[in-house]
């Protein structure tokens, strides 16, 4: 137990270094799937056949296959695909913008290659989830609104905008949270490409050593920290809900609110 | 209101005649998709030839025309159709049978965790129900933090954290299946309660007032009527198995992604091909069950569930079932005989073992470690304006 103790103690500023890792990227996968999951959920609901056969490609592809499968594709074949094609290498990119900036001091010292494409392999995996929500909750407006709309003599990007996006979107507030939560709990994934977030350098640091209780220690803490990260953002997330307490229902506790989740974090 | 006059059609709108159009799209169709599919492939040709022969090849290579690349395409597919069919690696093993051995060993092990994970989802749901707050804050509990953590997670540490368990109960087989069963009886609690809560409160009185006890009425009432209820997001959540198991490869269990790799580690001039046959192994896989969740959710939606046959018989059958055929993709992949029959047999009473003792201990601990926070926490808010009072009967257990 001491041993643990004194372990996790050497270990903190590692691991407070990975849970910021951790936050970083799941910040930016969440932007960037939300920049690629707008237009294909938007497309798969098209009225050309193009837009809708493309984006319907993306999304049964991508949500078909498995997240780690794909990360190994980005990392080991699109990596190596862009190095050979164009040479590529997003150290150097990063390192050329930055000096036209007049701050390449400021480029990072450790390869970021599996950094960058892990946060764009897992916003690719999330961008097809996301758009199978937006689709999901845009067909969930009632019709009657669109075809109200059209009598009025609105056009259909009118109609998308005033009537049906607005209810669209707190109707897919839950699962974009839920979806949101998952995708912190997958940045897990990214210690297979090297990225030094919270689960590698608990691993590593567990491994480290044969000591039972010192493992443990490391694990528990790592599960502990992930726990917290996720079952806050669940927690505000059902207490601001605009089914939940907002408006005229009554108010219930936060816990109530919260263990109220009964469904799979992911749509379709 | 004024009356309009129709108003004449601009030229804009005015479209051109329908057959032309669809010709139109067509090759519209054909051209684009095409045209980019081919450099795409051209691209991904010329880069594994690349490997091989050095990057001269590259800038030999202009891929914008058409006589340099269609060479290259017609080999990507070339390779694609060989590696399927006849190619062999340097041991003469046909490329084919390590997706099969991999495809085996994934469908081997969602097979056999799912059921599980219904069955101790059940126990967990039942639990979580209960009267008492001592069965069901531990419930709770597990559930909640199963379902926040992450899997890889979950896995590595049941994998190498649990070292004083002895080897032969924690070994990658059944460490895998644990892990899964684990963290997807979390899920399946949630998904069966909402299949037994959906159901009306008259049933449960009724079948009290007919004398029935508690496993009769579950067994009979509740059950059959929970399973339309639960039934899509479950086949949802054995999609997300086939997916999430690939994350077993990292335990050094050989399933279809462990396989993906290894070969394009092996062989990095046919690495998109490895990859994209992979690719559609899992599709080949799990597309036609979301179109079987889809139509069992379209069937049961449509027409009241009027069953001819005992419901909870089928189920359990059906999770024998899916067990066995597991069991049997197992030892496929471990080589037809009978002596790994009994192995594989073997671990997997092992595997069922070691889940039930996981859950079992984890529900222990965390209900231990929340229970005395619940507790501080009820007190706190009800203890100084009511006293201790009994949890009333006839409100709902939460």
């Amino acid at each position: 137990m001491n041993a643990a103790l004194q372990h996790l103690q050497a270990a903190a500023p590692a691991l407070l270094g990975g849970v910021t890792v951790t936050i970083i990227v799941a910040l930016f996968a969440i932007v960037l799937s939300m920049c690629l999951a707008i237009p294909a959920g938007l497309g798969r609901i098209s009225r050309s056949g193009v837009i809708r056969s493309v984006s319907t490609l993306y999304v049964e592809v991508v949500r078909g296959t498995p997240l780690l499968l794909q990360l190994y594709v980005w990392f080991y074949g699109v990596n190596i695909l862009l190095g050979i094609l164009f040479n590529f290498n997003i150290d150097q990119t990063i390192y050329n913008i930055l000096t036209a900036l007049n701050s390449n001091s400021l480029a990072p010292k450790q390869d970021v290659s599996g950094f960058f494409f892990g946060v764009v392999g897992l916003s690719v995996n999330y961008g097809a989830y996301l758009a199978e929500v937006i689709r999901a909750g845009i067909l969930a407006v009632d019709t009657g609104q669109g075809e109200a709309a059209a009598t009025l003599g609105m056009s259909r990007w009118q109609t998308m905008r005033l009537i049906v996006l607005p209810q669209a979107l707190r109707i897919m507030v839950p699962p974009l949270t839920n979806n949101f939560i998952t995708l912190v709990q997958d940045t897990s994934f990214l210690q297979v490409l090297g990225v030094a977030e919270l689960s590698l350098v608990s691993f590593a640091n567990a491994q480290s050593t044969s000591n039972t209780s010192v493992r443990w220690g490391f694990f528990g803490t790592e599960l502990v920290v992930y726990f917290v990260i996720c079952y806050s953002i669940a927690l505000v997330a059902r207490r601001f809900e605009a089914n939940n307490s907002l408006g005229i229902a009554p108010r219930r506790s936060i816990m109530g609110g919260a263990l109220s989740l009964a469904r799979r974090p992911r749509a379709g | 209101m004024a009356q309009m006059e129709p108003v004449p059609a601009p030229a804009t709108m005015q479209r051109t005649p329908p057959r032309l159009r669809a010709v139109g799209i067509v090759v519209a169709l054909i051209v684009i998709f095409g045209g980019l599919g081919s450099l795409l492939l051209g691209a991904l040709d010329v880069t594994q030839q690349a490997q091989r022969d050095g990057l001269q090849v590259i800038q030999q290579t202009n891929l914008f025309n058409p006589a340099q690349l269609f060479p290259h395409v017609f080999h990507f597919l070339g390779e694609t159709l060989g590696v399927l069919t006849i190619y062999t690696d340097k041991f003469g093993v046909p490329f084919r049978v390590y997706f099969l051995l991999g495809a085996g060993l994934t469908v081997a092990f969602c097979f056999i965790s799912m059921p599980l994970a219904l069955v101790m989802g059940l126990a967990l749901a039942l639990l979580s129900r209960s009267r008492h707050r001592w069965l069901r804050i531990p419930a709770r509990a597990f559930v909640e933090f199963f379902r926040n953590t992450p899997l890889l997670v979950q896995m590595l540490a049941i994998y190498t954290g649990l070292v004083f368990l002895p080897g032969w109960l924690l070994f990658a087989f059944t460490a895998g299946i644990a892990t899964l069963v684990l963290n997807y009886a979390a899920y399946e609690c949630e998904n069966i309660r909402a299949g037994i809560e959906s159901l009306d409160r008259g049933q449960t009185e009724a079948a009290q007032v007919l004398g029935l006890s508690y496993w009769q009425t579950l067994r009979q009432i509740v059950i059959p009527q929970a399973i339309p209820v639960l039934l899509p997001p479950v086949i949802n959540d054995l999609i997300y198995m086939y997916k999430d198991s690939s994350i077993l490869s990292l335990i050094t269990i050989t399933e279809l992604t462990a396989q993906t790799n290894e070969l394009t580690r092996f062989y990095p001039t046919r690495t998109w091909q490895f990859f994209a046959i992979g690719g559609a192994v899992y599709l080949a896989l799990s597309l036609p069950l979301g179109r079987v969740a889809r139509v069992v959710e379209n069937r049961l939606k449509s027409t009241t569930f009027r069953p001819g046959v005992d419901v909870t018989s089928v189920a359990i059958g059906t999770l024998l079932v899916s067990v066995a055929v597991g069991w049997f993709c197992a030892v496929l992949v471990d080589g037809l005989s009978v002596g790994t029959a009994l192995s594989d047999l073997n671990h997997l009473f092992l595997a069922i073992v070691l889940s039930a003792l996981l859950i079992a201990s984890m529900t222990i601990l965390l209900g231990i470690v929340t229970y005395i926070p619940a507790e501080v926490w009820r007190l706190a808010r009800r203890g100084h304006t009511h006293g201790p009072h009994a949890a009333s009967p006839v409100v709902a257990s939460r």
